[in-house]
């Protein structure tokens, strides 16, 4: 640690002698993904304190009488179960991963970890804040919540089944801290630590390549497609991806996007929440490869007909 | 403790440390709005826990640790160190689709509350909708005071600048910015970045409210860089 540590100082004086940290693109850069990780950080150790109290102190009979409910009654019930469990996306995924590893179904726990950062009654009240000034709160939050339900249930069947092993990437720590309790307390913050390392690795990835993408290119870009609907989801799809925003501050951007349609606004409250570029590194840290590659396939496709048959509603 | 009961704690501890300091120095409100200032709180207060909890507990327990991941999770506060007090400005600023909230006729306005000053955003409504500004009682002539950074827009007239400052929600990463264009009299030109205080009137110039200013001083950056 004496190593890291004086590799540290070194940096920082490097960086303050030579005034790099004066220069714009240092400063935007600094400040968003500081400001990414600062925020999120605090929901990756609160979703590992749940993950290893789920670990620990609940028991596995409670698992195994979920796990014996039909899928077609865990999923919708999983799904819903986000509304009791008002974290950001961050926070979700470790819990997913543990109800996973301790029985729930897979489609249930991905459906549960997709629908919890939008239906959650934070989110949903932020939503309607934002969108009041423009009239359409309880449609905005009705559009966002009935289409990020169905994406999530449509991605937990589409995903989960597989099953747990095909699903979860393993980690070293699994079976090593699981065979090694000498109490309950001691257990408990082996996970809590070795979760809260594990997924907040991948959360300062995944931030500096969003705050790094933010700071180098110009959001105008996609805004010459921005009154064609389909192309214009796509496009706000894409600026969720790279923005990787908390689901609770999301609406107060996406009312902002004006030039764009408001089912293209949707599909960016939908899809944000459910992938973008933090949650990728994140998704890595607890699922295999092929997970993102799936649920691009599924939310892509959900997220775009949600916003389109939204927009036409509102006609 | 362990080896990598000591790694875990010594990170956990780093970022309970880092978010005390964050709070007790006011950083915080560089990266966080005020809304989502409890989260830091919170992390801070969890982070302290349970670096307590991995210490006490933690000779009786193993467990792996990831050494590159613990160094990368220190990398966000060193690179803080590095680079104090960063602000966003005229790059950040012309990187973003919209400082313009709601567009003309959707916008349910509110009057202002007793001693409230018209800012950025009371103007940018007022040039999207001439409801909201009789409203708030824009009119030509409307003496303003504005305290922002300078940037310069595409599509300003010549001689022209905009004076521009963020508004945040949650973090600095969702930071919308509200910018108002500057008619000054003089030609003296200003760089971007550069903080000001300018007091002087708007001027409705074809439905665009402009400021025409009376004095320009340069100032140091706010404590607060942003508006709330």
């Amino acid at each position: 640690m004496l190593v890291v540590l004086l590799v540290g100082i070194a940096a920082v004086l490097a960086v303050r002698l030579t005034s790099a940290g004066d220069a714009a693109v240092t400063q935007t850069f600094t400040l968003i993904f500081t400001a990414i990780v600062v925020e999120a950080l605090p929901f990756v150790l609160l979703g590992a304190l749940v993950s290893a109290v789920i670990e620990v102190f609940v028991p596995d009979a409670a698992f195994q009488r979920l796990g014996r409910l039909p899928v077609g009654l865990q999923l919708p019930i999983a799904a819903l179960g986000g509304f009791a469990f008002p974290v950001c996306e961050c926070g979700s995924v470790p819990v997913a991963r543990r109800l996973i590893r301790r029985g729930l179904d897979p489609s249930a726990g991905v459906a549960f970890m997709l629908a919890s950062p939008i239906f959650n009654p934070i989110v949903l009240a932020s939503t309607w804040v934002a969108y009041s000034s423009r009239g359409l709160a309880w449609q905005m939050v009705l559009g966002r919540g009935l289409v990020g339900l169905v994406l999530a249930i449509a991605a937990g069947w589409a995903i989960g089944t597989d099953g747990a092993q095909a699903l979860l990437r393993k980690r070293a720590d699994d079976e090593e801290v699981t065979h090694d309790h000498g109490s309950k307390l001691g257990a408990f913050a082996e996970h809590l630590g070795g979760d809260f390392l594990f997924m907040g690795k991948f959360l300062v990835i995944g931030a500096a390549l969003a705050a790094a993408i933010q700071t180098v290119l110009p959001q105008s870009f996609i805004a010459g497609v921005a009154r064609t609907p389909v192309i214009g989801s796509l496009g706000l799809m894409a600026v969720a991806y790279v923005a990787s925003l908390c689901s609770e501050a999301d609406a107060f951007v996406a009312v902002s996007f004006t030039q764009f349609p408001i089912g293209s606004q949707l599909a960016f409250l939908v899809f944000g929440p459910v992938l973008d570029f933090k949650l990728t590194f994140l998704y890595s840290a607890a699922f295999r490869n092929r997970f993102v590659i799936r649920l691009v396939a599924v939310a892509i496709p959900v997220t775009l007909a949600g916003s389109l048959v939204f927009e036409a509603l509102l006609r | 403790m362990r080896g990598p009961s000591s790694i875990k704690a010594v990170v956990l501890a780093v970022w309970a440390g880092f978010f005390v300091w964050l709070v007790a120095s006011g950083e915080i409100y560089r990266y966080i709005g005020p809304r989502t200032y409890w989260v830091v709180v919170f992390g801070a207060v969890a982070a302290a826990a349970a670096t307590l909890l991995i210490a006490i507990t933690g000779r009786r327990t193993g467990g792996g640790v990831d050494l590159i991941g613990a160094l990368a999770m220190l990398l966000p506060v060193v690179i803080v160190f590095a680079v104090p007090r960063p602000s966003l400005g005229a790059l950040a600023a012309s990187h973003k689709l919209s400082g313009v909230p709601i567009t003309a006729g959707t916008f349910q306005p509110a009057a202002l509350g007793p001693g409230e000053k018209v800012s950025f955003a009371e103007i940018e409504y007022a040039s999207e909708s001439s409801k909201y500004a009789a409203t708030v009682g824009i009119t030509d002539g409307y003496p303003v005071e504005l305290t922002g950074f300078v940037t310069h827009p595409a599509g300003l007239a010549a001689g022209n600048f905009a004076l521009t400052r963020f508004s945040i929600y949650c973090c600095a990463a969702d930071a919308v910015p509200h910018s108002v264009t500057i008619a000054p009299r003089d030609d003296k030109s200003y760089p971007d970045d550069r903080w000001l205080t300018i007091e002087g009137h708007l001027q409705d110039v074809d439905g665009d409210y402009v400021l025409v200013p009376e004095s320009i001083r340069s100032i140091e950056e706010p404590e607060d860089p942003y508006i709330r």
